[in-house]
């Protein structure tokens, strides 16, 4: 049960510390790197201070927290960036009498939902531009072959 | 080495989970895959529960500890399946891989953008009944991905001081 506690509790201080900081100062870009060392300097302080007597019980303290971390900062995407489906929803929500899709084509247009999901990868350095032409960089086929192996195992079309 | 093993089991259930989503999805096309990822959860969770049943001796303890272990990372992995079927920007990359001598804007337009993004989205929600059509409207169907959608802006409101990636922080 002292697994439990450790790795909830290095968590939640972890969770503290980075709305502390967000309050502070919010990152103007890369939160996701920001949020990596916060939640990875306290991985490192919560080595030095799990009260455990056997390797199973750090393995098992650290990969809870592990998971924690990761589930966290994945879910954290959606805070940072606007979903197309929630939006719809959102959109249809508001009008209280129904929306057509001429409405909603002309509402979400390709400057809110493509353009800058681009200006993101550009910022990321997966994307870069030549002679007019957007490239991938090394790092952005690297990431999309990842993608791609995984939708081949599925069997699966483009996505999107 | 006992000692190990007790501490991967959440590792180990990760990988049935995957393998049996993956092999259901692969093969029984019409479950779907949503259904293939519940499957796969419930599957890697059998397995867990088995093991922490034979190895560990405080096994219940085991199960609340590896159980929350593996919640975290399956819900992960439910993530990774998600981005490659629904994000932009992998959409967006796997325009560019396609293009060896890349793309313009224009070009990237052309073959993806806000219409089909709308298209699939309006099918998935209808699917899922989030949203319903009446006389060539939309309309809230079940209000779970409302209520969704209305955490989300509080969250971005606590977290980021606005309501959309588009206002100016309040």
């Amino acid at each position: 049960m002292n697994i439990l506690l450790f790795g909830i509790l290095l968590f939640a201080l972890a969770f503290f510390v980075h709305i502390l900081i967000w309050k502070i100062h919010l990152p103007k870009k890369n939160h996701t790197c920001f949020l990596l060392n916060i939640f990875f300097g306290l991985f490192i302080i919560g080595i030095f201070i799990l009260p455990a007597q056997r390797l199973s019980d750090y393995i098992q303290a650290f990969l809870l927290y592990l998971s924690l971390m990761l589930a966290y900062i994945i879910s954290y995407s959606a805070i940072e960036v606007d979903s197309p489906s929630l939006i719809i929803v959102l959109n249809i929500a508001g009008t209280g009498c129904g929306l057509s899709r001429e409405e909603l084509n002309k509402q979400l247009t390709d400057d809110l939902l493509v353009l800058p999901r681009l200006k993101d990868l550009l910022n990321d350095k997966m994307v870069f531009m030549e002679e007019n032409k957007y490239k991938l960089t090394k790092k952005g086929v690297f990431l999309v072959k990842i993608f791609i192996f995984f939708r081949k195992i599925l069997n699966a079309g483009k996505g999107g | 080495m006992k000692e190990i093993i007790i501490a991967s089991v959440p590792i180990i259930g990760l990988f049935v989970n995957a393998l049996i989503q993956v092999l259901s999805f692969r093969f029984f096309r019409h479950l779907g895959l949503l259904k293939s990822i519940f499957l796969g959860v419930g599957a890697g969770f059998f397995v867990l529960v088995l093991l922490s049943l034979i190895l560990s001796q405080q096994w219940i303890i085991s199960i609340f500890v590896q159980g929350l272990t593996y919640i975290a990372l399956s819900y992960c992995y439910f993530h990774f399946i998600n981005l490659g079927q629904t994000a932009r920007r992998i959409r967006i990359l796997r325009e560019f891989y396609d293009a060896p001598n890349g793309l313009s804007c224009e070009e990237l337009l052309m073959f993806y953008n806000s219409k089909e993004i709308i298209e699939r989205r309006i099918e998935r929600l209808l699917a899922g009944k989030q949203i319903i059509i009446k006389n060539d409207k939309y309309y809230i169907g079940n209000s779970f991905m409302l209520l969704a959608a209305r955490l989300l802006v509080v969250l971005k409101i606590v977290l980021l001081g606005k309501k959309s990636e588009f206002d100016k922080k309040t």
